[in-house]
Parts: structure tokens; C-alpha cells; sequence
């Protein structure tokens, strides 16, 4: 499969680059067969798909933490298996994984410090970032509580915050919009947005369709470990004639997505 | 970077885990009072031939207790990093720019300074129990080097243990396994020469009995602790923490 043709041309060398990557889980079980990918810097790639069909698989093989079982991985021009190379991009790659990942009995704040130093931000630019992270997810009244008495909402919009502490080059999203309130999904998107327009790259798994057709440059959708379909919202939807991402989800796995209310709109009761 | 900075931020988080689980710091220190008091009447009418009639049970037996206070206290080292582990904020800390060694000197740094305290208020409420001390000041400090350097080798074991096995229950399988023989075949209850001969080779080189031993002299007679002991226990600290750190390191990815 080629390159989305209609994402920002970028003279750079792409974000990232798989070929023929396979990953087969300890049993056997196929996660993802023979993909190959060409992501553009500073685009927006939305990966949509049904459960289990290896979006997770994926983003967790752009960030290294897994090893393809064949094929060939580069990120920023690095291969994120080899260990030298993870070094590198530790310090380029910001990973969210879609399971909250912190530590209940310490406080928001606390949080975001202790990953400002583990990012080597310096001391004095460290409480600054904070204290604008705070802000921006709207963690302003809750950063001194520990997190164990945070609502689900609340740990997700820190777990995403703390992918705000440095600027990355490569944001790897898995859903990072679950359990979010309209409110929280905008700032998400803003974000991501803010990332491209910085000339980030940002990798999205996400099951909010109507927001990936507005926000994303390409969408990529992944059914059984494959990519079925691949290219700019406009041409997914000239391509199987359809009025929304939904529809083309619909047609491409055979069942409808639920799709919940785009995040720049207000919601509205049926 | 700067692997210090790293390594103090840990340590200030693996202390306040600590002080927010108020009940568990209490009971590290309520059980080596129950093992000093306890032990100190069982034994102490008992003939057991110390290191000279002057001294008593509950003298010979402080040390000891603080030796274990420590060596028990650093065997729980890793059960933050189970529950990291599972939360995964592990693999989270691991996948920053931030070196595994400079995260995990801050863990185990930060227990062994607490257990340090621990056993300096153990000691103290030797004192208060009865016990009888003669330190000197460099042997005492040389005794402690080689107590935090035997608390970093059974903090990183224990921290190996908890990235092998990354389940609570091995930790207390781990704890009564490696616990109760390095305690009961060292000199921190007992002096050697009370064990059977078969036994002897084991207590010598029992990196507990190397602890104790350097602490007890320092404390009761100020003599200084063996410079062999003290290297040994340099090398063996040196040898588990490099393994854990290796562990650690590689559990950023096992853990996907």
C-alpha cells in the first residue's frame, strides 16, 4: 500500500515506515500480517477498526515496546527494536497507551514532575510546563489529590497530560479519547492539532469516527490485522460513495460503529 | 540529563509511597521490637557463652535485630515494582529518557536510607530495653557502609524477584525462602560458635553474619569492622544491583 496521497506534502523523510511487518503472538495467534506503511511528517493518521483487529498491535510496535516477528520497522528513521536506537527514541516518541497507566497513591502534581525529570526537563522549566499542563487539561482543582480518588475521567485526561510534558515528534494515541467528556475530547484534538501544526506526527487509534473524518489527514482502518483501506477522509468516502467514516467502517467490517458525538459540536438529546 | 536528579525524584516518590502507608511503616517497626523483646527473655537466662560474661543477651542481640530490621525491610524492596508493574506505570517510568540504573539507585537508595533509620531506632530501643553500647565513630560509620551496602544487595535481589516474577504472592513466597535461613544461619540471633561444625562454612560467609558482625563489634567494643567483610559486601551489592538494573531495563519490553 502506498502513501496517503492527499496528506501534506512534506520534502522531510517520513515519520515512519513499516515493510512487511508481521507480528504473531507467543501461540500463534496473527496480530497484524504483512503491513506495509509510509506515515508523512506532520500529518494526523487515525487508525479505526473493530476490537482485536490490531490498532493497539501496531502503535505498540511504532513505539518499540513490541518487536515485529518479521518485516521492518523505522521510526524518525530509527529502528525501535534495536536497543541503541530506543535510547534515541525514548527522548522523540511520546506513547499513551490506551490502559491509564499511573500511580494511584500519588498526587497530579506529583505526576507531572516526577515525568518532567524523567524527561530531562530542566528544574526551572519543569514547574512552568506543569502548571500549563494543569491548565490546559483541566486538572487546575484536582492536582493535589492523590489520583486513587480521581474519576476515571480525571486519570485519563493526567494519563494524557503527561504525553504533554516534552514536545515529542511522534505522538502514538491509543484511543486516547475513552471515557473522555465532550469538553475532554476537544482537548485532545486541539492538541493534536497543535502537534501537527508544530510539524509533529500524530497516530491515533480511536473509535469517535465522526472526529477522525474531521481531525485526521488519513485514516487508516485495520480489520483482522490488515489495513483494508487507507487514505484522506475525502477520498475514503468518494471511494465507497459514502456520506460519513461510519458508513465506510460499516461497509469495510460489516458492522455499524457506534459513533459518539463529535467533540466540536454540542451535544444534542434525541 | 542528569542521572542524580533522576534518581532523587524516585527516591522522593518511593518515600512518600512509604509515609502514605502509614500501618505498614508501623508494623516495620513493631516486629524487630517483637523479635527483640521476645528473643531478648527467651535467651537471656540461658548460658550462651558471649563474647565475655559482661555482656548481655539483649546487648549481643540488638545488633542483630537491626541487621534484620534491614535485611527484612530490603527483602520487600520490590513489591513497588510489582504493583508499578501492574499498573503500569513501570513500563511508563521505563519508557523515558531517564536511565533504568539511575531510577532504580533512587528505589532501592531511598529504602536502604529509610532502613537505615529503622535500624538506628531499633538500636535505640535497644537502649531503652537494656541493652549496653561502647561505640567509636569510625567504626560505628564503617558499619554502617557495610548495613546500607547489604541493604542495597537484598533491595536489587528483591527487585530482580519482583521483575521475574511480577506477582505479590512470590514476593512473600520470596521473602520466607531467602529471609528465615539467611537469618537463622547467621550470627544475629546466636554466636556462631553456638551452631553445629557442618554449619560453620554457611555463617561465616553469610552476608548477614559479615553485617552483623561488623555492626556488633562496632557497637560493642568499637573495634572496626573487617576490611574482607566490607569489600565482600561492596561486591556483592555492586554484582545484585547491576543484575536488577539489567532486569529492569529489559522489562520496558517484556512487560507489552
Amino acid at each position: 500500500m502506498s502513501a496517503p496521497s492527499s496528506a501534506p506534502v512534506s520534502s522531510r523523510r517520513p515519520a515512519a515506515e513499516l515493510r512487511g511487518v508481521t507480528r504473531i503472538w507467543p501461540g500463534g495467534v496473527t496480530a497484524l500480517s504483512e503491513i506495509d506503511l509510509t506515515l508523512p511528517a506532520a500529518s494526523v493518521v487515525g487508525l479505526v477498526g473493530p476490537n482485536g483487529g490490531g490498532k493497539s498491535t501496531l502503535l505498540a510496535l511504532l513505539a518499540g515496546r513490541l518487536a515485529p516477528t518479521t518485516g521492518s520497522i523505522r521510526v524518525l528513521g530509527h529502528d525501535p527494536s534495536r536497543r541503541r536506537d530506543r535510547r534515541e527514541l525514548r527522548r522523540r516518541i511520546g506513547y499513551l497507551t490506551q490502559d491509564i497507566a499511573l500511580d494511584n497513591e500519588m498526587t497530579g502534581a506529583e505526576t507531572l514532575s516526577l515525568f518532567a525529570v524523567l524527561h530531562g526537563v530542566p528544574q526551572r522549566q519543569s514547574r512552568i510546563r506543569c502548571d500549563e499542563l494543569t491548565e490546559q487539561w483541566g486538572l487546575g482543582n484536582h492536582a493535589d489529590r492523590q489520583v486513587g480518588t480521581y474519576s476515571g475521567g480525571l486519570k485519563r485526561r493526567l494519563h494524557l497530560a503527561l504525553g504533554g510534558v516534552v514536545a515529542f515528534d511522534v505522538l502514538l494515541l491509543d484511543e486516547p479519547t475513552t471515557g473522555l467528556d465532550a469538553a475532554g475530547r476537544e482537548v485532545v484534538w486541539r492538541w493534536v492539532d497543535a502537534h501537527r501544526g508544530g510539524g509533529g506526527t500524530a497516530v491515533i487509534s480511536t473509535h469517535d469516527l465522526a472526529a477522525a473524518g474531521s481531525q485526521c489527514d488519513a485514516v487508516i482502518v485495520v480489520v483482522g490485522g490488515r489495513i483494508v483501506a487507507l487514505g484522506a477522509p475525502a477520498q475514503l468516502l468518494e471511494k465507497y460513495g459514502a456520506a460519513d467514516l461510519a458508513e465506510v467502517y460499516t461497509v469495510l467490517t460489516g458492522s455499524p460503529p457506534d459513533a459518539p458525538a463529535p467533540p466540536n459540536e454540542k451535544r444534542r438529546r434525541r | 540529563m542528569s542521572a542524580q536528579r533522576v534518581a532523587w525524584a524516585i527516591a522522593l516518590r518511593t518515600w512518600r509511597n512509604t509515609f502514605r502507608r502509614p500501618v505498614v511503616l508501623a508494623f516495620s517497626f513493631v516486629q524487630p521490637l517483637i523479635w527483640m523483646t521476645f528473643f531478648g527473655f527467651l535467651f537471656q537466662r540461658y548460658p550462651l557463652e558471649l563474647f565475655d560474661p559482661g555482656i548481655s543477651y539483649t546487648t549481643f542481640l540488638a545488633p542483630g535485630v537491626a541487621a534484620m530490621t534491614v535485611l527484612f525491610g530490603a527483602s520487600q524492596a520490590g513489591i513497588l515494582y510489582v504493583r508499578d508493574y501492574q499498573s503500569g506505570f513501570l513500563t511508563r517510568m521505563l519508557g523515558t529518557p531517564a536511565g533504568a540504573g539511575a531510577q532504580l539507585a533512587g528505589k532501592v537508595g531511598a529504602d536502604v536510607v529509610r532502613l537505615l533509620v529503622q535500624a538506628v531506632v531499633v538500636l535505640g530501643l535497644g537502649l531503652v530495653v537494656g541493652a549496653r553500647f561502647a561505640p567509636s565513630a569510625f567504626a560505628l560509620v564503617t558499619a554502617f557502609v557495610g548495613l546500607a551496602l547489604f541493604g542495597v544487595a537484598f533491595g536489587a535481589i528483591s527487585c530482580s524477584v519482583a521483575l521475574l516474577a511480577k506477582a505479590p504472592e512470590s514476593m512473600g513466597t520470596f521473602v520466607h525462602i531467602v529471609n528465615m535461613p539467611m537469618l537463622f544461619t547467621s550470627t544475629a540471633l546466636v554466636p556462631a560458635r553456638q551452631m553445629p561444625d557442618w554449619l560453620q562454612g554457611v555463617v561465616a560467609n553469610n552476608p548477614l553474619t559479615l553485617t552483623v558482625n561488623g555492626l556488633r563489634g562496632a557497637l560493642l567494643f568499637g573495634t572496626v569492622p573487617r576490611p574482607e567483610a566490607v569489600i565482600a559486601l561492596v561486591g556483592l551489592a555492586g554484582i545484585l544491583f547491576w543484575l536488577a538494573a539489567a532486569l529492569l531495563r529489559r522489562a520496558e519490553r517484556t512487560a507489552a
